[in-house]
């Protein structure tokens, strides 16, 4: 198997230099390793790391010290401490990222938003539209709608614009915050077949589900994150199961 | 899918760029490097050497030390040690600056027409009709009324004028454009239908930018990468996302803190 992501002794503090110079340690000596086609579930408390460590590894936070080695088009490359071309031209082709809630660009109508990811690519405007089309009509987003910016959208509608806008392009790597967290039984269940069919292509997930009926019907491996505190030595992967 | 993209080499490399004024630090060696396609944002407080830095690179100002190397059509050039005509030549064919004052890239009393049409001229497009044609299908573009196109700008309000700015600069196909403030004194609606207009044409044209703003909203939505300036020093730089999630510097933190979402 391919090892898509491997994680080595990551370390993370937040330094909050306007709030009395606190310290929030995050992550100490961290590892995960991720293949191709894999799914693993992160679990863990609230406030324990899980969404920090998914930002981690789109290059959102800044990685303290320690590795983010990514497989991009078969080159080994270091995340932490890439280089903004670098992490951008990541982002574009082999890590997705579904976040949990959608930023909204005004004035930017809903297939749009869904549409950049493939345009970015270079693919062209009429198939794009034409996929954007086919993920909102699966994730019941009414018509009417698509031409709208989502600034006024409900949080379930903008979390599926987000869902579309995430998988419309194919990427190895697909990291999923609460992809389902605001949504209906319908929606989650065609929420549920997307994840499963972008596995089944190969794609690898890191993600973040809080109903365990979800995690195992994607099958993913749980890795559950451990608090931090200063008198354990270190945050551990145990695996569950 | 195919992952190789087809540009391979920075459009721009400033290489420890400083500018003093005599004793006073305008800007303190600078370095970054701007992609094809990519927009770079500049934030910090009034006086933190951002437009001095902008100056430097764009070939306005000579910095006391440093340099800056251009990947334009004619090879590999130092905007700051090339000779006067190579360097004028690559700034007149692929570069354009926006101003954050119109009155500084307008001529105020020639017809918006002309205004558009003054570079193309200067490039040596002679045809009239020609001209004409180019210059209406900008006005287009930046949604000016075509019918406007024999008015002077002094007749035009700020955001129009700052429009027929962008038009003016965009009209030749620059592959690197500058800008100052060019948001800052419009309200909030006109400009938000720059911004627009701006995104549609970096990503339609490849365009690269280079934009000063005290507005870090207008940098999430337009730049990829940020410089936060402090007394003339780039106190922090990266991805744009990155620096206003998870700022490092205090003085990022507090610029962050102190607006509701960036
Ligand atoms: N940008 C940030 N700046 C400072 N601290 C942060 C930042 N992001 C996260 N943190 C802190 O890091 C810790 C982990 O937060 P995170 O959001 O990763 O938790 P989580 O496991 O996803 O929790 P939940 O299940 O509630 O979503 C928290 O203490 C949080 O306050
Ligand atoms: N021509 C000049 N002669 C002397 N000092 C100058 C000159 N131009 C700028 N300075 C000084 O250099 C420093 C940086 O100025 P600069 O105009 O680059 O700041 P800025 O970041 O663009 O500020 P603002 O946001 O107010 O436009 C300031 O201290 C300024 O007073
Ligand atoms: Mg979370
Ligand atoms: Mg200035």
């Amino acid at each position: 198997m391919k090892c898509m992501v491997d994680v080595d002794k990551l370390n993370k503090d937040f330094f909050l230099h306007t709030q009395g110079e606190a310290k929030i340690p995050v992550f100490k000596d961290f590892c995960l390793k991720l293949e191709q086609g894999e799914s693993v579930a992160l679990v863990g408390p609230s406030g324990v790391g899980k969404s920090t460590l998914l930002r981690l590894l789109y290059g959102n936070y800044k990685t303290g010290s320690g590795k983010i080695m990514v497989n991009h088009d078969g080159d080994a490359v270091n995340l932490a401490g890439a280089d903004p071309h670098t992490v951008l031209h990541i982002r574009k082709w082999t890590i997705g990222y579904v976040s949990q809630f959608l930023r909204v660009i005004p004035r930017v109508p809903a297939i749009q938003v869904v549409m950049e990811p493939m345009r970015v690519r270079g693919a062209s405007e009429k198939v794009s539209r034409v996929l954007a089309g086919e993920l909102l009509t699966r994730l019941r987003i009414p018509k009417r709608l698509w031409s709208l910016s989502p600034t006024t959208f409900s949080g379930g509608e903008q979390q599926r614009i987000n869902i579309a806008r995430g998988f419309i392009s194919t990427y190895p790597v697909m990291l999923l915050d609460e992809p389902t967290a605001s949504l209906d039984s319908d929606n989650t269940e065609s929420v549920i077949e997307i994840i499963k069919e972008a596995i089944s292509m190969g794609t690898a997930i890191i993600g973040i589900f809080h109903d365990e009926d979800i995690r195992n019907r994607i099958g993913s491996r749980s890795v559950k994150i451990q608090p931090f505190n200063n008198h354990a030595c270190s945050k551990q992967l145990i695996p569950i199961d | 899918m195919c992952m190789k993209d087809s540009n391979h080499i920075p459009l721009l490399k400033v290489k420890s760029i400083s500018k003093y004024y005599g004793r006073r630090i305008g800007c303190r060696k600078i370095d970054f490097e701007l992609w094809p396609g990519e927009v770079l944002g500049i934030v910090g407080e009034s006086g933190s050497g951002k437009t001095t830095l902008l100056n430097c690179i764009s070939g306005q100002m000579e910095p006391s030390e440093g340099a800056v190397w251009y990947a334009g059509n004619g090879g590999v050039i130092d905007m700051c040690a090339a000779p006067e005509p190579q360097r004028r030549l690559a700034m007149r064919t692929e570069m354009g600056t926006v101003y954050q004052n119109p009155r500084d890239g307008l001529r105020m009393h020639i017809s918006a027409g002309g205004n558009i049409g003054e570079r193309l001229m200067a490039n040596g497009l002679r045809h009239y009709g020609k001209v004409r044609r180019k210059a209406l299908n900008w006005l287009e573009k930046v949604e000016i009324d075509s019918e406007r196109i024999d008015d002077i700008p002094v007749t035009f309000s700020g955001g129009m004028q700052q429009r027929l700015q962008i038009a003016r600069n965009l009209v030749t196909n620059p592959r690197l454009v500058f800008m100052d403030e060019p948001t800052s004194g419009l309200d909030v609606s006109v400009q938000a239908r720059l911004l627009d207009l701006l995104k549609g044409l970096v990503t339609e044209l490849d365009l690269s930018m280079v934009m000063v703003t005290h507005d870090l909203a207008v940098t999430r939505l337009l730049a990829h990468r940020l410089i936060v300036m402090k007394d003339g020093e780039a106190v922090e730089s990266g991805l744009t996302d990155q620096v206003l999630d998870d700022p490092q510097h205090p003085y990022t933190q507090l610029l962050v803190s102190s607006i509701l979402h960036p």
